[in-house]
């Protein structure tokens, strides 16, 4: 592209073209990052039209400042509404919508902010670092190496399951099960797909988190909620935010930590977000002391997930640039729109265009700084709104949840995974059982049965002889150790019918399950089989400790309102179309909250005209129509 | 008096001139004939990938010139393009539907992976858009880097595909039964996995196409040993042996013909099998008269898109040709898929093909 050195290119270039393009692609990535739903690669999709106005350098910067914000932005709508977007964001929620509903929105979304640039400006100066030697970074780690690194994941299970050892291993071992859903690798055998083809290519996370996380945190009533928190978060000010943006240096060896991990973790192509965010907060979770325990509100549970999702992106930039690899599922768009736009990445950058490297590197660096203000001048406002009435945000909050889990996979499938997944969802709320180990069971899973398959047919048990493996099975061993060491096997307070009923579906469900793999060809077997017979023995160790106890747990089970509206919610999606069965669900709801009925016709109304827009970009109404059509046939066979 | 010669060269003579005087299907003939329709174009990939970028440049272009109709896209990249397919299969008619896939459908076809979701045989199809120029390549630092390189490796050459039944896991069990390269096939690698496994030399072998692998063959970690196709790719390819010059003795040369119809067709355009034969004709008209615009030429270009296209007759008589005219092709092919797994599992070292 060309031949000048960075110095000499930024020299060259005229200044107003790129600077627009910074600027913009900054603005239009944080704000695909606030709207659920759109994210970096559908936000990059959208927006490339406007890409292709520049020379293919400038359209780069635009491309990269774009996504150099969208995991900042989307922490807003996790923190404030406890409203993940996709699995990775999960790990925010976790400590930071308790953060919020304490009142202190403010600061962890200040937390956020601080340790998303540190990881993401950390991560663009690795990427420059890395230029000279990225060759030998991304050969070091093989599959022997991530096939122990997803056994390390899935350890980190305990440090999840700090509300008992074994209902995390139950849940954890749900999740892998779930995640057999589709083809198996080796064999071509359907696992688990009920005939369905479109169970294929397996279950859709999304679906699952949106199912899992939002819907019941949503739907819980809202009792615990203090006058007090209340009124913290209504007030909530800039200076909130900066209080919270200085906490962050408080925790430096997190902050530290997980930036170093997502950089990592961003060097292996293929292994996501989530495992970056996974193990950064584990590790987070395990090594840090903090007064509000870890998924109650900590602090650095904010931090070391953040951190991380950014400096990843930093890290995936390099397979991503230097071998035309994609690092990550956004940097697989990017590298499409780059191509598309006429950009040559390859081994090239490394020699003839090292200038338009380091002027993405600096693209990346500033969009995260110009992040800054841009986070300060909403934040307040949203959090101030999110504590208006919480309860009556709760059909917006599920509903473009949904619409983001449809833009993504709009079939009649999505929406019965919707379903299985808030049915657990609850089921696990309500027996106050850890909902988090099933999201690390079902990425980390497939990771280490790919990664076993590839390392028994390259190397078998010479892998073992490679200095890096080696290094890692001895951190997993500490890992076991640490991790049966860990003394709450099954907490005494939590609600004992609602534990007996649970633990024993789960019971139900893995033996069901197990009967069901031994039907599969024998290697496609396996990994379902071992998964069963664990999860079986979780839960049967679970029911006989609950059964056998002197006392039945002292704890509340949780109650949901509105319910059955969500059911119809649902169950009018494939009927009315997406839009129209919103309005309906929102319209209900903030009548029984006795919201002023004009108020309640105006604000959904509202909501419908932004989520037909929505629809209508994403992807064409008259689709939907279709679609509506299809989905019908599937459900009623009409 | 004529002679009877005469006569006979005089009825095509005319037969020509009038087709010369009549004009070609002029943007208003063809907007008329679909005006007031609606299209359904069904992408089997996924959105911002080169079937979606194929499928929407086309989309845009044919919207310019049937002003009058009306263009729905949707992605549907489920199942390797099964759903895809059989969606168009089981189109109602209420608008025209239309699919874009790959050709590796023929192999889920033939094997039987398609769960009678689909049958191509009742494809109308339009057109083929481009072109594969698959190619087996070996790692840099592979000695010799050549197919004998391979065939006399000492032990079996490691090669990566994302699953069974996949595509290239097909492409390379093939490749291993029929040119006697001995292969032992590794899952789990998708596209990103396989080439960061062919750099650090974790595997020896990989079966790709040419747009996905340009850059590491620019820097000489990718070295091709293999062409599928004899023609249409670049002149670096010249000396790159194809393969059916380079099957073993006895290997069917219809699997040979099968790979080879697969990699020319890159991206195959079909109408619903229900599409009415106006509507066949006149979707085809429009699609060949893209193909010769500059404009939708030079937007391909720009894109990175290469366009190498091809007939709906000329698709369908290769399509019909090989699932209706080659009565061998369906058992020889589960023959030597089933025997490069063989190899792959080191239970045999070659196909024994006087037996089949």
């Amino acid at each position: 592209m060309t031949d000048l050195t960075w110095v000499e290119w930024i020299g060259a270039a005229n200044w107003w073209s790129p600077a627009i393009a910074l600027v913009s692609g900054t603005c239009f990535g944080f704000l695909a990052g606030i709207l659920p739903g759109i994210g970096g690669r559908i936000g990059i999709i959208l927006l490339f039209p406007l890409a292709s106005l520049w020379d293919p350098a400038t359209a780069a910067i635009f491309l990269f400042s774009l996504h150099a914000v969208v995991h900042t932005a989307t922490s807003i709508p996790a923190i404030a509404y406890g409203l993940p977007s996709t699995g990775p964001d999960v790990a925010t929620v976790l400590d930071g919508y308790p953060l919020a509903r304490m009142g202190r929105a403010g600061e962890a979304l200040g937390a956020s902010l601080s340790a998303s640039a540190v990881g993401g400006v950390l991560g663009a100066i690795a990427f420059a670092a890395a230029i000279p030697v990225a060759r030998p970074l991304i050969t070091t780690f093989g599959p022997p190496e991530i096939f122990v690194l997803a056994l390390l994941g899935l350890t980190m299970v305990s440090v999840l399951s700090r509300k008992g050892l074994f209902q995390g291993l139950c849940v954890g071992a749900a999740g892998m099960l779930a995640a057999m859903v589709g083809l198996d690798i080796e064999t071509a055998a359907r696992r688990f797909t009920f005939g369905s083809l479109e169970l294929v290519d397996g279950l859709d996370i999304t679906a699952i988190v949106v199912g899992l996380f939002v819907v019941p945190e949503m739907l819980a009533r809202w009792q615990t909620d203090d006058q007090d928190s209340h009124r913290r978060a209504v007030s909530t000010t800039v200076r909130d935010v900066f209080r919270g943006a200085f906490l962050t240096f408080r925790h430096l060896r997190v902050l530290l930590q997980s930036t170093l991990y997502g950089i990592g973790i961003g060097f292996m192509p293929g292994l996501g977000s989530s495992v970056a965010v996974w193990l950064s907060y584990a590790y987070a979770a395990r090594h840090t002391k903090s007064e509000i325990p870890f998924g109650s509100g900590a602090i650095a549970g904010v931090i070391a997930p953040e951190a991380a999702n950014n400096s990843k992106e930093g890290g995936a930039m390099v397979p991503t640039l230097f071998f035309g690899i994609p690092g990550s599922s956004s940097m697989a768009i990017m590298l499409a729109a780059l191509s598309l736009a006429g950009v040559s990445v390859g081994p090239n950058l490394v020699n003839e265009d090292i200038g338009l490297s380091i002027a993405l590197a600096a693209t990346v660096v500033l969009a995260n700084l110009i992040a800054i203000p841009l986070f300060f001048l909403v934040v307040p406002g949203i959090v101030r709104l999110s504590a208006i009435n919480r309860e009556a945000m709760a059909p917006f909050a599920i509903a473009a949840a949904i619409t983001a889990a449809l833009i993504y996979d709009p079939t009649a499938m999505t929406i019965v995974q919707l379903v299985a997944a808030s049915l657990l969802g609850f089921l696990l709320k309500r027996a106050d059982w850890p909902r988090a180990p099933f999201v690390l069971g079902f990425v980390m899973g497939p990771i280490a049965e790919t990664s076993f398959i590839q390392t028994a047919g390259i190397w078998g048990w010479s892998a073992l002889s490679r200095p890096a493996t080696l290094i890692m099975c001895l951190v997993l061993v500490a890992a076991l150790v640490r991790a049966f060491r860990q003394k709450s096997t099954l907490s005494p307070d939590l609600p004992a019918h609602a534990t007996i009923f649970l633990s024993t579906i789960f019971l139900v469900l893995f033996l069901l399950a197990g009967a069901a793999s031994l039907a599969l060809p024998e290697r496609a077997s396996d990994v379902p089989e071992l998964i069963c017979l664990f999860g079986a023995a979780t839960a049967a160790a679970i029911l006989a400790i609950q059964v056998r106890a002197a006392s039945p747990g002292s704890a509340k089970v949780e109650r949901f309102d509105h319910v059955w509206l969500y059911v119809l919610y649902i169950a009018a999606i494939p009927l009315l179309g997406l839009p129209v069965a919103t309005a309906g669900f929102a319209v209900a709801i903030l009548y029984r909250l006795k919201i002023r009925s004009d108020r309640a016709l105006v604000v959904s109304g509202l909501f419908f005209v932004i989520q037909a827009v929505l629809l209508a970009a994403v992807f064409d109404l008259r689709a939907e129509r279709i679609l509506i059509g299809r989905m019908l046939h599937a459900l009623v066979g009409v | 008096m004529l002679s009877e010669k005469f006569w006979r060269a005089l009825v095509p003579a005319l037969l020509a001139c009038t087709l010369a005087l009549v004009p070609p299907a002029s943007a208003s003939d063809l907007s008329d004939k679909l005006a007031g329709k609606t299209v359904k174009l069904i992408i089997a990939g996924s959105p911002g990938g080169s079937h979606d970028a194929y499928g929407r440049t086309l989309a845009k272009h044919l919207q310019l010139i049937l002003p009058q109709t009306d263009f729905a896209i949707q992605n549907n990249r489920k199942a390797g393009g099964l759903l895809a397919a059989q969606e168009v299969q089981q189109a109602d008619g209420s608008s025209i539907t239309l699919g874009l896939f790959h050709p590796s459908m023929l192999y889920m076809q033939l094997l039987d992976q398609h769960e009678n979701a689909f049958n191509l045989k009742d494809f109308r199809w339009i057109a083929s858009l481009s072109r594969d120029q698959r190619f087996y390549g070996v790692r840099k630092g592979f000695a010799p880097p050549t197919l004998e390189g391979v065939r006399t490796y000492d032990g079996q050459a490691l090669a990566g595909t994302s699953a069974s039944g996949a595509t290239s896991d097909i492409d390379l069990l093939l490749g291993s039964a029929l040119t006697g390269m001995k292969l032992k096939v590794v899952y789990g690698f998708r596209s990103s996995a396989q080439r960061k496994a062919i750099i650090a030399q974790e595997l020896d072998l990989m079966v790709g196409s040419l747009a996905g692998n340009q850059g590491l063959m620019e820097s000489g970690d990718i070295i091709p040993i293999l062409k599928i196709s004899p023609d249409h790719y670049p002149d670096t390819f010249a000396r790159i042996p194809a393969l059916r010059d380079n099957m073993q003795p006895g290997a069917p040369g219809v699997l040979a013909e099968l790979m080879e119809t697969i990699n020319d067709m890159g991206r195959i355009l079909a109408a619903a099998p229900n599409t009415s034969d106006d509507d066949v004709q006149a979707l085809r008209q429009a699609v060949q008269q893209l193909f010769s615009d500059p404009d939708y030429q030079r937007e391909n270009e720009e894109l990175g898109l290469y366009l190498s296209p091809e007939s709906g007759s000329a698709v369908d008589d290769r399509i019909k040709a090989l699932l209706t005219g080659r009565p061998t092709l369906k058992a020889s092919l589960a023959k030597a898929v089933e025997c490069g797994r063989r190899i792959s599992e080191a239970q045999v070292d070659h196909c024994d093909f006087a037996n089949w």
